[in-house]
């Protein structure tokens, strides 16, 4: 490889330089494509907590939990949030839905299972279908 | 075909290299962007929540007895002595749950035998083994895997 004082660049030079550039230019659009795939922990999640005071009373799931979503929804900004109940295998009789705010817009889907108290010493699990409208 | 100026070829192979970059990285990207609208359960949270669980043994057997009993003492006799209407309950939950074919396994097994409910696809997404007391003697291995 020979410097040429007049500026002119050989066949080396030029290697080095589609080298360099290649490098540079494949880390900077990694870098870009990583921030931008989609990842679990962009998800809205459930505060699973908020059912803890449904109870089951007579054989019936019973609880009101609208007042919670409301404030869940309205911390995190959330549009809307719908709540279903489901006693699988009908132990127990479970027509609980609560529903707060507008589904108007993305909306992501979780379920989860609880094992809610009864009012005579047994814990009955009860499966929650919630969505969020984000 | 004849190259009337060698210079330009360096450029052309510059340009050739940085369109297969730029394309293999938009593939990258779109690559990754799975189904993202649903949370996956945690197995060890269902687990738990489970087997947390107290039931009257005509809740889920067709018996006139109402003695209060944990599920890990009724999946361990279901396990002993065969009895489906237990393990019938189980499927309905995780079927409930799960709401996919092949999305998870469970595996009990006590004093010696093992039942296996479900069948899983492919790499489990979540696992949880946990050993339960029985009130009666030993104790339930509950294995639960979520596809």
């Amino acid at each position: 490889m020979r410097l040429n004082k007049k500026g002119d660049i050989g066949f080396p030079e030029v290697l080095m330089s589609v080298m360099v550039v290649t490098i540079v230019l494949s880390a900077y659009v990694a870098i870009i494509a990583y921030d931008g795939i989609p990842s679990n922990d962009d998800l809205p999640e459930f505060d699973r907590d908020l059912v803890d005071i449904i109870v089951i009373e007579n054989e019936v799931v019973t609880g009101n939990i609208s007042e919670k979503l409301i404030e869940f929804a309205d911390k995190n900004g959330y549009r809307g949030i719908i709540v279903n109940c489901i006693s699988p295998g009908n132990i127990v009789d479970c027509d609980l839905r609560f529903s707060v705010g507008f589904m108007d817009n993305e909306i992501t889907g979780e379920k989860f299972v609880r094992s809610i108290p009864t009012d005579d010493g047994r814990s009955i699990p009860i499966i929650f279908e919630v969505a969020i409208c984000i | 075909m004849y190259l009337k100026n060698k210079k330009g070829i360096t450029a052309i192979v510059d340009a050739m290299i940085f369109i297969i970059i730029i394309s293999l990285a938009v593939a990258a990207l779109y690559a990754n962007t799975g189904d993202e609208e649903f949370i996956m359960n945690d197995a060890s949270d269902v687990s738990n929540q489970l087997l947390s669980s107290d039931f009257r043994i005509s809740d889920l057997m067709n018996t006139n007895d109402s003695s209060v009993v944990s599920l890990t003492d009724l999946l361990a006799a279901a396990v002993v002595t065969g009895d489906s209407s237990i393990t019938d309950y189980i499927v309905t939950v995780l079927d409930a749950l799960t709401e996919r074919p092949d999305s998870y396994l469970l595996n009990l097994k006590y004093s010696g035998k093992v039942i296996s409910l479900g069948t899983g696809d492919g790499n489990p997404v979540s696992g949880y083994i946990t050993n339960s007391t029985v009130t009666f003697g030993g104790t339930l291995t509950f294995e639960l895997y979520l596809y």
